[in-house]
């Protein structure tokens, strides 16, 4: 999964005008479209971000337990960035 | 019930209830049972905003399912797939619990995937070794209407989020549900369903509360309307 706030440098709380300002600038039209489609709902953006920060929790709890990383679950976060949550 | 198995419940519960849709007051609950709980003693700051309504016992207890035997994960395994196809709509942070617990108990997904499929009549997401994996859409959608525009519907049996589990049966659902080929023996449907109404009639769990009461009662309705379908064939 991706973290897209992070791949466009936004924060968590960026407004709409915002969003659409920094979409407008990407030259990557896949993630753009990612980005449209997924920020510029509030009902999406609002699930989408509950689950990122979800993820990163869980990625978090299985390493204080050590818990093993099976491919099912490296292939959920493959995509999210290394390191701690930042928003 | 032991405690460790309490926790994994806990944590499927957890789960469960984050979704992206907090009332405010809901929030707020979540938030003071965090304080109280964790105050940073356990776990990282991090987790001690909003996003810690796990028992710290619970969690401390799931390290001891390490410990037991295989035999004994496999059944546990077992119950959290029921406990989860009770509750009707499965939602994509519990399949990522789920994953969580399967990698605990230390099993294979194929496994755990197979299970699934047999208990709920689901499949659940296969995670490619290689290449993209497209999870993250799902990820972004809890229900059919949050889904992104274009998306293509979903396999028959495929795991979408927010998938209601107990559809009308169909006979494919419920030959798999009492582990039957086309052409069985009628008398042999009828001593699984007698077995089965056996082991999840609500009297069974008198001791266990209110809440498994219901859930048993839900799974004889189950049972029941599966019997049905294949009794009623021609």
């Amino acid at each position: 999964m991706k973290d897209i706030y992070r791949e466009i440098g936004l924060p968590r709380d960026a407004d709409e005008d915002l969003i659409k300002e920094r979409i407008a600038g990407l030259r990557d039209p896949e993630l753009a479209g990612d980005a449209a489609c997924v920020l510029l709902n509030a009902a999406r953006r609002k699930v989408y971000t509950s689950n990122l920060r979800f993820l990163y929790f869980m990625r978090e709890l299985r390493r204080e337990l050590g818990v093993r990383d099976s491919e099912a679950w490296r292939a959920v976060v493959r995509d999210l960035p290394q390191g701690e949550e930042t928003n | 019930m032991s405690i460790a198995h309490k926790a994994v419940i806990d944590l499927l519960a957890w789960a469960a209830s984050l979704e992206g849709t907090l009332s405010d007051a809901s929030h707020d609950f979540i938030c003071a049972v965090s304080r109280k709980y964790y105050d940073g003693r356990y776990f990282p700051k991090y987790f001690c905003d909003e996003w810690s309504g796990l028992d710290p016992d619970s969690l401390r207890h799931l390290m001891t399912l390490k410990e037991m035997s295989p035999t004994r994960k496999t059944r546990l395994l077992e119950q959290v797939v029921e406990l989860m196809v009770f509750d009707k709509r499965i939602s994509t942070k519990e399949v990522v619990a789920f994953t969580f617990v399967v990698d605990l108990l230390e099993l294979e997904w194929t496994y755990a995937r197979r299970l699934f499929r047999n208990k709920a009549g689901i499949g659940l997401p296969d995670f490619p070794e290689q290449g993209s994996c497209s999870w993250w859409r799902d990820l972004a959608g809890d229900s059919a209407e949050m889904q992104p525009p274009g998306t293509p519907p979903p396999k028959n049996g495929a795991f979408r989020p927010g998938t209601p589990v107990l559809q009308a049966p169909t006979v494919a659902g419920a030959l798999v549900f009492f582990g039957l080929r086309a052409g069985f023996d009628p008398e042999e449907l009828h001593h699984l369903y007698r077995e089965m109404i056996k082991k999840h009639h609500p009297d069974n769990f008198y001791h266990l509360g209110d809440e498994y009461i219901a859930v048993a009662r839900e799974k004889m309705l189950q049972i029941n309307a599966m019997y049905e379908v294949l009794r009623s064939l021609p």
